[in-house]
């Protein structure tokens, strides 16, 4: 390479001046020519300057040999394909997160929407609560109206039983007025058998009294028959009120008890119907405040993914950092000179966008701990999060 | 009737998470993917609020929001920026291009409806 060359040369005739100058230092020096020795040394000194200057440069030193510049190319060479490799890579990893980004969010979404409708489900269980508390309520006032009506029953059938009993006391009145005719043909009886006896006394004039008196015998005879069946008839009567009265009394007391256990068991229907209901009430209530609980989760979870967007953004500024960063490796490799430390700076800190990265590249400037960038960067990015301004 | 907002944001998982905050705070809301497609969405239609991000492609959010306040029709309506950006600097870059506040990202949903709900039109 021409450059190269030149200072190969550049070299070579400065250290021939110097060795010329040496030279003339020496023969001055013997041949004690004074007048020669300030030129000699003030030659010496510069061809040094120069050989010095031409060794030792920056730039002059990277490019002192070809084999030097040939490895460059080579690293150049590997650099680029390994920055190819690195931000087909890149690419993938930033398309993979974004999409999968995505389908979570929508996930998300979906599950939210779904807890909506149930959150909002939470009022109307209440309302038709309210309903339902209504129509029991209404059921148990309806069932208690029944049970009035079996006991207004019960009380009718008592009123009926009441005068059934009347009615058998009054029988015995019946009976002893039976008694009482039956006495009274009795003695209507012995009356007429007086009577015939007088009229058999009285002869002839008798007879007359005597066929009276036999047929009031006959009467008194047939009335106490008529008495006796009548006797018989309220027994009869009396038997059968009595049978009647025995079995409306068994009739009301079974009624009675079933009316009490029906009442004793519609009231515990009630009871345990009404302990469901407030067991739905508070099932109900815990599922809506639990599906609150779950929404403000999953919303507090999609808020999260907003990593998604500032690791996008960071990556997206290391695709752009490798590939100027490249290019001024490459170009500094395939010329063998060294690279601008100042331009080097900007082009890393180039495109930043948040202060993690500000925050890694002041601690990865200090060529601290690998990571410890990093670290930094947390609290800086976490002090400043959704800090509000207005203007 | 609900009020609407635009987003304005290259990421849509962004536009994701901020369209949810505010369509729970009973809000209507409008996409657009950077300033270009924003520009397209300024249609004559009854916008409230515009949050727009700022490092965006084909249009950043600065550029956009000056568009905007050069727009005959939406000059008046308000500029929240939300971004990662949190330097003096670039905020005053957008003060001095009429935004109206500031959120630096990520964000909280009710910081950014505080914002929201303060400088929306009536």
């Amino acid at each position: 390479m021409r450059s190269n060359g030149w200072s190969h040369a550049r070299e070579k005739a400065a250290w021939c001046v110097a060795a010329g100058a040496w030279l003339g230092l020496v023969s001055a020096w013997l041949g004690n020519w004074p007048a020669a020795l300030g030129p000699s040394v003030a030659l010496l000194g510069l061809s040094g300057a120069v050989a010095a200057w031409t060794r030792f440069a920056p730039g002059a030193q990277a490019s002192a040999t070809q084999g030097d510049v040939g490895a460059g190319q080579e690293a150049a060479d590997c650099l680029s394909e390994a920055a190819a490799l690195w931000l087909t890579h890149l690419h993938t990893a930033q398309t993979q997160m974004r999409e999968a980004t995505e389908e979570l969010l929508a996930g998300f979404s979906d599950i939210l929407t779904q807890l909506d409708q149930i959150v909002a489900s939470g009022p109307q269980a209440h309302e038709q609560e309210a309903s339902r508390a209504a129509v029991l309520v209404r059921c148990e006032s309806d069932l208690n109206g029944l049970m009035e009506n079996f006991a207004a029953f019960v009380q009718s059938r008592e009123q009926i039983l009441g005068s059934v009993q009347g009615l058998a006391q009054q029988s015995g009145g019946l009976q002893d007025m039976v008694e009482e005719v039956a006495k009274l043909a009795r003695q209507t009886n012995l009356l007429s058998i007086n009577a015939a006896i007088e009229a058999a006394r009285a002869g002839d004039s008798g007879r007359g009294f005597a066929v009276v008196a036999a047929e009031v015998r006959r009467l008194s005879g047939e009335s106490g028959n008529t008495g006796r069946r009548i006797g018989q008839q309220i027994d009869e009567l009396r038997t059968q009120m009595g049978e009647a009265l025995d079995c409306a009394r068994s009739r009301a007391e079974a009624d009675g008890q079933v009316i009490d256990a029906s009442g004793a068991t519609i009231q515990s229907v009630i009871h345990d119907v009404e302990d469901v209901v407030k067991q739905l009430h508070e099932r109900a209530t815990a599922l809506g405040a639990h599906g609150e609980s779950v929404r403000h989760q999953v919303e507090q979870m999609m808020m999260s993914f907003q990593f998604q967007d500032r690791v996008q953004q960071i990556m997206e500024q290391v695709n752009r950092s490798i590939e100027q960063a490249v290019q001024q490796v490459d170009g500094a490799l395939r010329q063998g000179q060294r690279l601008d430390r100042a331009r080097w700076q900007q082009l890393l800190q180039a495109g930043y966008t948040t202060e993690e990265q500000r925050a890694a590249h002041g601690q990865s400037g200090s060529r601290s701990t690998p990571g410890a960038g990093a670290q930094a960067a947390s609290p800086a990015a976490a002090q400043q999060a959704s800090e509000l301004t207005f203007f | 009737m609900s009020k609407t907002i635009l987003i304005v944001d290259d990421s849509s998982s962004l536009r994701t998470v901020v369209k949810l905050a505010l369509t729970r705070a009973g809000y209507e809301v409008l996409e657009a993917g950077d300033g270009e497609e924003a520009l397209t969405r300024l249609d004559g239609r009854k916008i409230h609020l515009i949050v727009s991000d700022v490092n965006m492609p084909r249009m950043d959010g600065i550029t956009f929001l000056t568009k905007v306040k050069a727009h005959p029709s939406y000059k008046f309506t308000p500029v929240v920026m939300l971004t990662t950006e949190g330097q003096d600097a670039t905020k005053e870059r957008g003060r001095a291009a009429g935004a109206k506040a500031w959120i630096v990202k990520p964000f909280n949903p009710p910081v950014l409806l505080d914002a929201v709900s303060k400088l929306v039109l009536a």
